[in-house]
């Protein structure tokens, strides 16, 4: 059985297409991550399957409901949408009993909730002397609240310290292990990388790849980074690496090779022979990162 | 009801309480200790002649005069309460808050009508508060300004107070919705507040000088006559009395709350969060 399942959803804002097509499907249990540029249609995604925004085209199911009825799933969904919002003048566990109140919730959880993300010596506190990573942790506690099925977060470690996304991490794998699903939009590739089993990455509004990470980065070769003592001695080193069959490409200053860790010997070997000094040789294997830039095309500083 | 109970956890909060029930309770109060300060003076003309003011010690002395104060302020009561519902409708837009409100319970219709539930009532015990003060501070204030109170506690008198409380609140939540109104479809207190409290202190009366039938029958003049029970009433601030008759008024007043809760109803459900 599916969590999220999605066919060709599309959302139009006037002539702008936010969402284009979006199909993607989620099994139950573990954590999905949802990775994309700025602007590729994450959040609007995200308000699609939540009842917030309803789709142009397209159709989507959660938990076996048509996200055209939010009310036949949402109360076994809990979520964090963006920047957490909530009451400022009120304190953080008078803002959960709004919700838990409005959601007709266990009142008796909220105690427990601020235990679960670190905020029980600051429940009694007004929300607006937070911390943008206590509003986040307190943003996480109302999306636990519910005692949800799935668990939709986006953006959950934004504004907190390594200690705090460390938690937060092992919070969603422990919520993932245990058969609850948990789909996990961030910019942090490594957090996704390192707290997710699955991953569906879009850009520009569509889908780009949705599977196990293994999968996509099985699918990314390694790459080999060299640079010259003597910048001038660059060309002579792309075409040692040309002529062994490798793929070349500058980057500042440097070269990149699309070639297996084991051939970073050879490199030094045929370097030396050709009389370069190597000043840097590094054997990089693939990540979530190098997948994202090659999946989307985009490199860093071209990331929207 | 658990979108009501809900919102009384916001309106419950001090600010909430001081900011709005005490504006309400304190410009009544003022007014009522202005109103019995001023007994026996007189206004004074730009031409500089003198007449008698409208408040006098026989007009507190009649079995309505307990509720004078309150009647005269209904208008200032509904800018009130306009900017209550409206900085409570708009707030929810501008802390990003509705689009929690509305994953915790999809049902749009089931949020709203708690909400304004949870803000008619607080508007409705608001006013019980004000009524009481203001005629208990005039009771006290009354042997000094030669005002005879006897009439207040008389059959008469309690059935005053009664049906002024039932005016007035009607008279008070007609702004009250409209501003929740504006509050959704423009999801800016700010705009929603200047344009609400600007149309019913001062627009609805500067149209009419071109369109007089907007001013006979336009909600500020509605919530106007309502307060002080139609045609048979005297001006507010002695101004000119209404030309529509109580009946008439209540209709009108029910027919403005239903616009503007089908408007809101309307907005919310249809419109995409994107806050």
């Amino acid at each position: 059985m599916t969590s999220i399942r999605t066919s060709g959803l599309t959302k139009d804002f006037g002539d702008l297409r936010a969402v284009d097509g979006i199909t993607m499907e989620l099994p139950q249990g573990g954590v999905t991550g949802f990775v994309g540029p700025n602007g590729a249609g994450k959040s609007t995604t995200i308000r699609m399957l939540l009842g917030l925004i309803k789709p142009t085209s397209g159709e989507g199911e959660i938990l076996g409901h048509s996200i055209k009825d939010p009310s036949a799933y949402l109360h076994r969904v809990g979520a964090l949408i963006e920047a957490p919002a909530f009451y400022p003048t009120l304190t953080g566990e008078e803002n959960l009993r709004v919700f838990a109140r409005l959601g007709g919730h266990d009142q008796h959880r909220i105690a427990e909730m601020l235990q679960t993300v670190g905020l029980s010596d600051r429940g009694t506190d007004k929300f607006r002397t937070y911390s943008l990573g206590m509003k986040q942790r307190l943003g996480i506690a109302l999306a636990l609240l519910p005692d949800p099925d799935l668990l939709v977060l986006d953006e959950p470690t934004n504004g907190l310290d390594p200690q705090g996304i460390v938690e937060i991490r092992q919070l969603l794998m422990e919520l993932g292990a245990s058969g609850k699903t948990v789909f996990v939009s961030s910019h942090l590739l490594a957090e996704i990388e390192a707290a997710c089993d699955s991953i569906v990455m879009i850009d520009q509004g569509g889908v780009v790849f949705s599977g196990s990470i293994i999968d996509l980065l099985n699918r990314n070769s390694p790459t080999i980074r060299a640079a010259a003592e003597n910048e001038s001695d660059t060309t002579l080193l792309i075409q040692l690496a040309t002529s062994a069959g490798y793929p070349t490409k500058r980057v500042n200053g440097a070269i990149e090779i699309d070639a297996p860790s084991v051939w970073a010997p050879e490199l030094n070997r045929l370097a030396w022979q050709a009389g370069i000094t190597l000043r840097e040789l590094q054997a990089t294997s693939a990540d979530l990162e190098h997948a994202f830039f090659a999946m989307t095309g985009n490199n860093k500083t071209g990331t929207k | 009801m658990r979108a009501f109970r809900s919102e009384w956890i916001k309106l419950s909060r001090r600010n909430t309480m001081l900011g709005f029930g005490g504006a309400m309770v304190g410009l009544t109060l003022l007014f009522t200790l202005l109103a019995f300060l001023s007994v026996g003076g007189a206004n004074v003309d730009l031409d500089g002649g003198q007449t008698e003011a409208f408040v006098t010690a026989d007009v507190l002395s009649l079995s309505d005069g307990s509720v004078f104060a309150v009647t005269n302020l209904a208008s200032m009561l509904g800018v009130v309460a306009l900017a209550l519902f409206a900085s409570s409708m708009a707030g929810e837009f501008n802390k990003g808050t509705i689009r929690m409100l509305f994953v915790t319970e999809p049902n749009r219709l089931k949020v709203l009508a708690g909400k304004l539930a949870a803000l008619v009532s607080f508007v409705v015990v608001g006013l019980a508060a004000t009524m009481i003060a203001s005629v208990a501070i005039g009771a006290l204030l009354a042997p000094g300004a030669g005002v005879d109170t006897s009439a207040w506690w008389t059959t008469e008198g309690l059935a005053a107070i009664g049906t002024t409380y039932l005016n007035i609140t009607g008279a008070v939540l007609i702004p009250g919705l409209i501003g929740a109104a504006i509050a959704v479809l423009t999801r800016s207190a700010a705009i929603a507040i200047s344009v609400g409290a600007a149309y019913f202190i001062l627009g609805e009366a500067l149209i009419a000088g071109f369109w007089d039938t907007l001013g006979q029958w336009g909600p500020s003049a509605v919530s106007n006559a309502l307060a002080v029970g139609g045609t048979g009433g005297e001006g507010m601030m002695g101004g000119a009395a209404p030309v529509i008759a109580y009946g008439t008024a209540a209709i009108l007043a029910v027919g403005y709350g239903i616009v503007s809760v089908a408007v809101s109803s309307t907005t919310l459900a249809r419109r995409d969060v994107t806050n």
